[in-house]
């Protein structure tokens, strides 16, 4: 009797899970932190534009990229996508029609996002209003406009490795070190790149001065005199929730748009976040005078 | 004796347009002073808001109103010829402070608006609502600067 009992629950559980497989339960709110933690995906709005429909200039040493319609509209937007077609570009780099994509989308970062996360961040935009507008084609120069340049790219740049546990760390750092690694990209501004444009590993963190949009991105690597070495932890989460500096100015720019959704976490995502980022190797890396920005 | 005429003359012709330029450097000298003013109090208000220094919410209003005087005479400190490239001294400043007015006098006004709003609500004792009426005196310079700061 025992064991047949046993047996109906195992076929039950194996039902349940078979069928959790097929049709997962979305869940949107899970998909606004993350949402919030990559900064609201800001470089996916363009100045005067629809929330998140694209067209954004994004300049780079090989052109003009234009942003892509991520709204759920589904024709012009990535409304008809399925999961699988969102973890194959977020990971993988790949479009749903196959090609390669120009690293300029950070799928280097979101390549260390778990799939649930890829998931609910698509159960979010998709509770949000579809925008039909057309994606814009590149302007970029020759051989950059080839797509299977990209290809080459990724053969040559593109490694993805998840981020492994560290059990010397504590949870909070290793929250942090996702959120950061993975969903915010800080790296993608922060951290110089070389000819290839891919992300000089030895500089994690240590500024550039070729940032978004023409603007210097700091070094944020806990350097005393070139960096935030000066800062305390509370600095930092409070520079998150707000966007001001601790001498009281504010930050401009990219960062400025990405802040207000940082300041949308829960506190202890920003304290991971700054957890995280003070315990990096600190780089001397000196890429702007304090003193430029005093008006 | 024409060529000490002419010395002369040019130097009485020139001497205005240096000393304006002169001038307009030390404007620009001036207008980053009233600037840093201001993010001391900012600096001031957080240092009270997130440490450990509750007795002092009251100075809160002391910033707030600074920031909300300051904010008024904002608009004067930016005459034509203090742009960047104008004076020996760099600025900051974007062109659109000048192509656009009206827009940054308005900036000017919510920064004006905001801070007195925060002043209002520390006297009213309501310590609930301080972070996010900080929040918006916040809001108010980084709109400001997305608008008319350059960043390089």
């Amino acid at each position: 009797m025992t064991t047949h009992l046993f047996r109906w629950g195992l076929a039950g559980l194996a039902l349940l899970l078979a069928s959790g497989l097929h049709a997962r339960t979305p869940n949107p709110i899970a998909g606004e932190r993350i949402f919030n933690a990559a900064g609201g995906c800001g470089c996916h709005t363009a100045e005067n534009g629809k929330p998140l429909s694209g067209g954004r200039p994004l300049k780079t040493p090989f052109g003009i990229y234009f942003s892509t319609n991520i709204t759920p509209d589904p024709d012009t937007g990535i409304g008809g996508w399925s999961d699988a077609d969102l973890l194959r570009a977020m990971r993988e780099g790949i479009a749903p029609d196959g090609s390669h994509y120009f690293p300029v989308f950070p799928y280097t970062a979101f390549s260390k996002m778990t799939a649930e996360d890829v998931l609910h961040l698509k159960d979010y935009l998709f509770t949000l209003p579809a925008v039909q507008q057309s994606n814009r084609p590149h302007d970029v120069w020759f051989p950059f406009n080839l797509r299977f340049s990209a290809w080459g790219w990724k053969l040559v740049n593109f490694h993805p490795e998840p981020l492994l546990a560290d059990v010397t760390r504590s949870k909070q750092w290793t929250r942090g070190r996702y959120l950061a690694e993975a969903v915010a990209h800080c790296g993608e501004c922060h951290t110089p790149r070389n000819g290839m444009g891919a992300l000089k590993a030895d500089w994690h963190y240590a500024g550039s001065r070729e940032g978004p949009e023409g603007e210097v991105a700091p070094n944020i690597t806990p350097d005393a005199e070139t960096g935030i070495g000066q800062w305390s932890k509370d600095d930092l989460t409070y520079l998150l929730e707000t966007g001001m500096l601790p001498d009281g100015d504010f930050i401009g720019g990219l960062m400025s748009e990405a802040v207000e959704y940082y300041g949308q976490l829960p506190p202890e995502d920003r304290d991971a976040i700054a957890e995280y980022v003070l315990s990096l190797p600190p780089v001397q890396n000196h890429v702007r005078d304090p003193d430029d920005l005093n008006e | 004796m024409k060529r000490t005429i002419l010395i002369l003359a040019s130097i009485l012709l020139l001497a205005p347009a240096t000393l304006h330029a002169d001038r307009n450097a030390d404007l620009i000298k001036y207008r980053k002073a009233v600037y840093s003013s201001m993010k001391g109090h900012m600096a001031a208000i957080s240092r009270i808001l997130r440490g450990r220094l509750a007795e002092y919410t009251g100075h809160i209003i002391d910033h707030a109103e600074a920031l909300k005087q300051t904010a008024r005479i904002l608009p004067e400190l930016f005459p034509a010829g203090t742009g960047f490239g104008e004076t020996a001294v760099k600025t900051a400043a974007k062109p659109e402070v000048w192509e656009r007015p009206e827009e940054f006098h308005k900036a000017a006004k919510r920064l004006e608006d905001t801070s007195a709003d925060l002043a209002e609500t520390v006297r009213s004792g309501n310590v609930k609502a301080l972070r996010e009426k900080v929040g918006a005196v916040g809001k108010a310079c980084q709109r400001c600067h997305q608008q008319f700061r350059r960043k390089d």
